[in-house]
């Protein structure tokens, strides 16, 4: 029978089975579709007898094997062990949820189980991220090298010390950022965001176009572009946490204006699913409370310092941080190293304050980070408002 | 004929849902339920992943769906899902354990004297039986065989058969898809070589290449 490969070589040049079309296919997959009745099934299509072996698959097979009412005796005392043992009343471990509504309000992640710890759009978030974040850095450092002016759009720019109180220098994680300069004007910043209300409504608003993108592509089975969803999950504070974060979102889309509710939703949900599950592992920047605040804030050092315009609102700056917080991954920007330590404590002291603005922050960074230019949310930088947590 | 083999319509898997819920509360009888309803599922497809280890395999992954079974949360459908996730972790060790063992070549040389050995006495395809079906799927390269056996014989829908992988839900489709028109082009070959062999002694249409061009 070793024709039948060539057999089968030869039909398929002749003519590919070109009948059995997506939809078709997913019928076939589904058993919900119109199954080929027998008249039909001698039809000159290929999918007649694709559909009885498919049928003949999903038949139970008949009769059982001696060793199988052993087994299922043997089950059935493993059942009543575990009743016994007091097993069934167990915690709820993240691959165990599978009950849908349920799960996105609540434990987001179970919905991309435990390995990929994929974004939907397949990719990791922290590669995403940190492609985006070198991509961004990059650019950075070119426009300043070329103008020697800040011409970095808002977006990116991290005004570098943001709070007075803490060092902005030290962020220098991309090393060949002339932060020198920048977090001169920067400090002007340290000026609290008054102009809160502005960029973050406009955050909230792009975060619900984002998740309009991001449904309707799901909605229609195809997989939401990158750009979407590195936002998204900067915005949700992780990738697992998308689409209850566009729940909450469509819930509540007036919260925008007050930041911290917005953040308390996203950041403890996150957190506490995260902790159910026992899943700190993930080097994601759990929500601010914790002592998360320190990738973040290094990544905005990073990133903010060079470019920051001085006048750029704070809120900007503290965004992209967290962007680039999250996309950590890019080792180069720490290896460049200014002291890494140093950032972080930068963070961290300046944590609290940020911490009320923090996922909304991020939510902005995270559309800067995508398409700088473009992205809706970006917050004018003149509000330069200071934060009032310095 | 494949009238139990889908959730119902609205998606809830009614009666497995139920079971599920009195298994959880302790109930024997419901477990023994959901043992049978879905024992012939999770062996149809962990053995497209060990072969005839399945039986064993499968044993194991339901000690540890009735040590687990109160912690599970979800619905009939969800339950599918779950226990399907525990056997691919079990077929995986399994595999892992006995990490040389050749599986897909083995299978194809079988399927591929199938047509042969049948259509002397029967319709080929017409006659398939549940393991000849079952072998077939499961020679597809592993990742179609897998999303194949997923949607058709455990029941699951696109989603979770995809969280069952752990992956994208567009990747499975796209598995999925490519496995049954890698199953139909083998169908076609063995149909051509069967038809010409059945033109004669039979009556019915023969498929012949031409008319399939």
């Amino acid at each position: 029978m070793t024709d039948n490969r060539e057999a089968e070589s030869r039909e398929s040049a002749r003519r590919r089975p070109g009948r059995l079309g997506r939809r078709r296919a997913e019928e076939l997959l589904d058993g919900s579709g119109s199954w080929p009745r027998p008249e039909a099934a001698e039809g000159a299509d290929d999918v007649a007898p694709l559909a009885r072996l498919l049928a003949a698959a999903a038949e139970p097979p008949a009769g059982s094997t001696a060793g199988s009412e052993a087994r299922q005796e043997k089950a059935l005392a493993a059942f009543r062990a575990a009743r016994e043992a007091g097993d069934h009343a167990e915690t709820v471990r993240r691959q165990d949820d599978w009950s849908r509504r349920r799960a996105d309000a609540k434990a987001p992640k179970s919905r991309w189980p435990q390995p990929g710890r994929l974004l939907p759009g397949g990719r990791s978030a922290r590669a995403v991220l940190g492609t985006v974040v070198a991509a961004m850095a990059l650019c950075g450092v070119a426009v300043a090298a070329g103008t020697g002016v800040l011409s970095v759009p808002p977006g990116l720019v991290v005004p570098g010390a943001g709070a007075p109180g803490l060092p902005t220098a030290p962020t220098g994680i991309v090393t060949s950022v002339p932060s020198g300069p920048y977090s001169h004007s920067t400090p002007g910043s340290g000026g609290a965001p008054t102009a809160d209300g502005d960029p973050r409504e406009a955050a909230t608003r792009g975060s619900e176009a984002l998740c309009r993108a991001y449904e309707r592509a799901e909605g229609a089975g195809h997989v939401p572009d990158v750009d979407t969803l590195v936002r998204l999950a900067h915005l949700a504070g992780d990738d697992e946490t998308v689409s209850a974060y566009c729940e909450r979102l469509g819930a509540k889309p007036s919260e925008a204006g007050n930041p911290k509710a917005g953040k308390d939703e996203a950041g403890p949900d996150g957190k506490s699913e995260r902790d159910q599950a026992g899943e700190t592992e993930n080097g994601k920047p759990g929500p601010e409370d914790s002592g998360t605040p320190a990738p973040q804030n290094t990544t905005r050092g990073s990133t903010g310092n060079g470019q920051g315009p001085g006048g750029n609102g704070q809120g900007t700056g503290r965004g992209q941080g967290s962007g680039g917080g999250q996309g950590a991954d890019g080792t180069g920007q720490d290896s460049d190293g200014a002291e890494p330590d140093e950032p972080d404590d930068t963070g961290s002291g300046s944590a609290t304050p940020d911490e009320t603005g923090a996922p909304d922050d991020s939510g902005t960074d995270g559309n800067d980070g995508s398409d700088s230019g473009t992205s809706p949310d970006e917050p004018d930088p003149s509000p330069s408002g200071t934060p009032p947590a310095s | 004929m494949q009238g139990d083999r889908r959730r119902s319509p609205d998606g809830s898997d009614g009666g497995i849902g139920a079971a599920v819920e009195r298994a959880q509360h302790g109930d024997e009888a419901a477990f023994a339920l959901l043992y049978r309803t879905l024992h012939p599922r999770l062996l149809g497809y962990v053995h497209g992943l060990v072969g005839d280890d399945a039986e064993d395999v499968v044993a194991e992954a339901w000690l540890e769906i009735a040590r687990d079974i109160g912690r599970f949360r979800g619905d009939g459908k969800g339950f599918r899902g779950w226990t399907a996730t525990i056997a691919r972790h079990r077929a995986l060790d399994h595999l892992r354990r006995q990490s040389s063992r050749p599986r897909a070549t083995l299978l194809e040389q079988d399927l591929l004297e199938l047509p042969s050995s049948h259509d002397t006495e029967s319709q080929a395809l017409e006659t398939l039986s549940t393991e000849e079906a079952l072998a077939l799927v499961a020679a597809l390269p592993r990742d179609q065989a897998e999303a194949v056996l997923l949607r058709v014989v455990v029941g699951l829908d696109g989603p979770d058969a995809a969280r069952v992988l752990g992956k994208r839900p567009g990747a499975v489709r796209t598995a999925s898809y490519r496995g049954l028109k890698r199953l139909a082009r083998q169908l076609l070959a063995r149909n051509g070589v069967s038809g010409t062999g059945r033109a004669a002694v039979t009556s019915s249409p023969p498929r012949t290449l031409e008319e399939l061009g």
